[in-house]
């Protein structure tokens, strides 16, 4: 680790630290319907979307009816995006002449960006057409990402009202978080990233003549072997900075470009890297800042924020170290830092970014649920691997994915509460709610679900060799910890892979289409469940015996939670992985 | 065959997540009835 890493990862933080608060009280307005500054822009627009659309905005929902709506809303659009990716042949902005998207991988792409998930199983250059990119995914990304703030903003609604049966209007606030929200930031980033050489046209792919011709020689399955001479490139391009602006704003992290952010197209400079992971955490941090001010209670939301900073400050400490050490299976080479090299494991890393920029942003993606990478995590030393699946396993409440962070985080918070009632022998209250048992039942419903996906279909696959193993690239536990970061990428709706595995089959394509799923919308039910009811209580004068939930004590016990949590429920499937595999590279042994 | 299976199984998800709605809410009416 260098001095020079660690000012970078202080600098970037504190960027987010500065910008969080206007943000996040920029939201309370828009959300609370207060005047804002970009009213007199977005309020004649929004009024003509609900006039065309035949929306009335004064009407509010009940829990059940805002979930309902979201359920259907997402079933509608994902059909839609499945139906295009199965037609692109036939549709204009197509100059690749790409083929249909095979039905399981449409499937798989379909589920995948209608939850927020952007898990790819496909080359985007070689499979999906500019329409596709920009009409259906691009179009995910946004409304994916606006609905995970409604649904956070319908949630502090829940635990801000008081003797209320209803949680806001789901059309209204999806439509103020794009358009308040993420398309004037979109809108400015994508041409900020343009100034730094991010691509943004039309034009069919480029075909470069190589310098020099190479030969490639190539097995087929059938036993055969073919050799090739090379002497052209084919270099992909396209409208490149629009989707990778709200790929980052929005916590997705679907690539136009299969290298993701390691391609020079996608992320060329170390300031286009540090706006990407900037945006990963921007719209995260500012919401705490909106639930202290929606709440009334300022104080509650910087306490949230500051657990989520300790346990983001303890990720990036164990990633940057463990990937800032040298191998040691490599005895013979100097791994030292040098004045002419980074020293350290830059196997799968960008010389470009450097070990601090790649363990920062293999840490920040995977404490959101963005799932943009810039290095091949499969690549990082096993502890440095570890990171990114402790940081998903987490429920990837670190600032976590664009609203869907926030409304994790205070499902633990709720349960933080919980246990100090417990300990303190008092009636559990929450910022003058009462915490009973429905309330716990749905937050463990929603606590629950989520390894049970991720392991039940993590098991399932290791005991089949002919569907889940047959896919491995590496046997042992790298292997184990590949196939576990697949389901655990795919039920935290991260979309970050850790390679490796060869997805792209019926098996994988379906059961992670499964586990897209289940992570998305049968965790949400419980959450608004848990908002409907907060929402219908009566507040509680504050007592002695009150837990209050504004203090570095309330931080330390929700960052304990978090981690004990996460330990007792993945530590047996992480010691078989990451940990041994540790343990064994200190003996001699690889994968 | 594939597109009618794999738009059937999306439907049929989506029918169930709307059906644990309603019994999350049954469950709540349950609770507070008691």
């Amino acid at each position: 680790m260098t001095a020079n890493g660690w000012f970078q990862i202080s600098f970037f933080f504190a960027l987010i630290l500065l910008c969080a608060k206007p943000l996040g009280v920029y939201m309370a307005h828009v959300f609370e319907r207060q005047r804002a500054w970009t009213d007199s822009i977005f309020r004649p627009i929004e009024k003509l979307i609900y006039r065309l659309s035949g929306i009335d905005e004064t009407h509010e929902m009940a829990w059940t009816e805002y979930a309902v709506v979201m359920l259907l809303f997402s079933l509608v659009t994902m059909l839609v995006t499945y139906g295009i990716e199965r037609l692109q042949q036939l549709l204009p902005l197509n100059p690749q002449h790409l083929a249909a998207v095979a039905p399981d991988l449409a499937l798989n792409t379909a589920a995948s960006f209608t939850t927020n998930t952007n898990w790819q199983s496909y080359v985007p250059e070689t499979t999906m057409s500019y329409l596709t990119q920009m009409l259906t995914l691009a179009y995910h990304n946004f409304f994916s990402a606006a609905i995970g703030i409604a649904l956070a903003v319908a949630l502090i609604r829940g635990i801000s009202r008081r003797e209320s049966k209803t949680l806001g209007n789901f059309w209204v606030d999806m439509t103020r978080a794009s358009l308040w929200v993420l398309l004037p930031a979109c809108f400015i980033y994508a041409l900020l990233l343009v100034s730094q050489g991010v691509v943004q046209n039309f034009r069919p792919y480029d075909q470069a003549k190589l310098v020099q011709s190479q030969t490639v020689t190539t097995t087929g399955a059938d036993g055969k072997t073919t050799t090739q001479t090379i002497t052209t490139q084919s270099i992909a391009q396209g409208p490149t900075a629009s989707q990778e602006a709200i790929k980052m704003l929005g916590t997705n992290g679907g690539g136009f470009f299969q290298a993701n952010s390691a391609h020079p197209f996608e992320n060329p400079t170390p300031l286009s890297n540090l706006m990407q992971m900037f945006s990963i955490f921007l719209i995260p941090a500012a919401l705490t800042v909106t639930l202290g001010r929606m709440t009334r209670s300022p104080g509650h939301g910087w306490a949230v924020f500051a657990a989520m900073a300790a346990l983001f400050f303890v990720g990036v400490f164990v990633a940057y170290y463990a990937e800032a050490q040298p191998n040691p299976l490599l005895h013979s080479v100097n791994q030292h830092v040098t004045a002419s090299q980074v020293g350290g494991n830059m196997e799968g890393k960008e010389v470009r970014f450097g070990i601090a920029n790649s363990a920062l942003f293999a840490t920040v993606t995977t404490d959101a649920s963005c799932g943009a990478v810039n290095s091949a995590h499969d690549s990082f030393m096993p502890l440095g691997g570890l990171v990114p699946l402790v940081n998903i396993m987490l429920g990837e409440v670190i600032f976590g994915g664009v609203g869907a962070g926030l409304y994790g985080m205070l499902i633990f918070v709720v349960l933080a509460v919980f246990i100090a009632g417990l300990m303190v022998g008092r009636t559990p209250e929450y910022l003058g709610k009462k915490i009973e048992s429905y309330d716990v039942k749905m937050a463990m419903l929603y606590v629950l679900i989520f390894p049970l996906s991720i392991l039940g279909f993590s098991a399932v696959a290791l005991m089949m060799p002919n569907l889940g193993l047959s896919a491995l690239a590496n046997t042992g536990p790298h292997g184990l910890s590949e196939i576990l970061y697949a389901y655990t990428s795919a039920t935290g709706n991260n979309g970050s892979a850790f390679a490796g595995l060869s997805a792209n089959t019926h098996w994988y394509n379906l059961s992670l289409t499964a586990a897209m799923l289940i992570g998305r919308f049968l965790m949400i039910v419980p959450m608004l469940a848990l908002a409907g009811n907060l929402a219908g209580k009566k507040l509680v004068p504050p007592s002695p015996g009150t837990f209050p939930v504004q203090t570095p004590l309330f931080t330390v016990l929700l960052a304990g939670v978090i981690l004990i949590v996460g330990a007792l429920t993945f530590f047996p499937a992480l010691s078989l992985g990451p940990i041994l595999e540790h343990l064994l590279m200190h003996a001699g042994k690889s994968f | 065959m594939w597109d009618l299976g794999c738009i059937a199984a999306s439907v049929l998800f989506f029918v169930v997540a709307i059906g644990y709605t309603k019994g999350c809410e049954r469950l709540g009416t349950k609770e507070r009835q008691a």
